[in-house]
């Protein structure tokens, strides 16, 4: 771009180009989603084998790695920092509605746990799963996220009826289709942006 | 009909270009500014230090994961001034 002095209908049409080349950036990694789409597979199918393999005992409550996750999670978001060119006003308020999902998800499922209110917590849980993939999905018009939403939901019927430990096994494909496969494309879609960038695309 | 001035400091296409980018994100690295704007790296230099000595950018250098970054932000300043700007050219264009 050459430095010179523009006309007023320049000026208007630079800035409403300008504007919406910083509207449309968009980063999102798909790492998060991953990492708590596996956190919660192998947290709900380990709880499950506990609560119907009579052999099978953990030595700790499963849900607890979820904490593990949550510090991994912290980890990760410093490391790729360095990716994220431009904060946004819209990566702020997902950063803030993630992060109260997260707290929410920890609370439910420690708190839950240790009052023992039973598979309850499990219908409520593909809920609270649903509200911030609803949120994503919606601003940035990703549709794999709405579909598992949908899927959350109907699942959460589900769950409210079963109400045994196969319960257990409906929270994990919630997880599987509302981040898994969700984050599978992020990242297929990072990766590629990535490349784009270094071959100057 | 009173003319406003336009403000000579906005008034130049990549200070306009690069203050309409930072207006509407919350901060931007250089890099992301360079990109959008397609400037060579010099010229998008001298015109972000312009504008911070306008007062309308804060530019904050650091190190993330041992990579340097330079990160700009519009100031309130620079945003009543780019609204200002803004609003000028409207009246012109409404002649």
């Amino acid at each position: 771009m050459e430095e010179k002095q523009l006309s007023e209908q320049e000026s208007l049409a630079l800035i409403s180009n300008m504007i919406s080349k910083a509207k449309n950036h968009y980063y999102e990694s798909g790492l998060g989603a991953l990492l708590w789409g596996f956190t919660n597979v192998i947290c709900f199918t380990l709880a499950y084998l506990e609560a119907s393999v009579k052999w099978f005992h953990m030595p700790f409550n499963p849900f607890y790695l979820m904490v593990i996750t949550f510090i991994l999670q912290f980890y990760f978001d410093q490391k790729e920092k360095r990716f994220q060119k431009a904060v946004t006003y819209k990566d702020e308020a997902h950063h803030y509605v993630w992060m109260a999902f997260l707290i929410s998800l920890l609370t439910l499922v420690i708190a839950g746990g240790i009052a023992k209110i039973g598979y309850i917590v499990l219908p409520m849980l593909l809920l609270l799963f649903a509200i911030p993939t609803f949120i994503s999905g919606c601003i940035n018009k990703f549709r794999p996220f709405i579909i598992g939403v949908i899927t959350c939901w109907v699942l959460c019927i589900i769950a409210f009826f079963s109400q045994s430990h196969f319960t257990y096994l409906l929270v994990a494909l919630g997880a599987v289709i509302a981040w898994i496969i969700p984050g599978f494309i992020l990242r297929k879609r990072f990766y590629k942006n990535i490349a784009n960038q270094r071959n100057g695309i | 009909m009173e003319f406003k001035e336009l403000d000579p400091i906005l008034h130049s296409q990549l200070r306009l270009a690069v203050m309409s980018l930072l207006i509407s994100v919350k901060e931007a690295e250089f890099t992301f500014l360079k990109e959008k704007t397609n400037a060579t790296s010099g010229n998008l230099s001298v015109q972000i230090s312009k504008l911070k000595e306008a007062g309308y950018i804060e530019i904050i250098k650091q190190f993330n994961n041992n990579y340097p970054q330079t990160i700009c932000k519009i100031t309130p300043e620079g945003i009543i001034a780019f609204e200002n700007y803004v609003k000028a050219l409207q009246s012109y264009m409404t002649l």
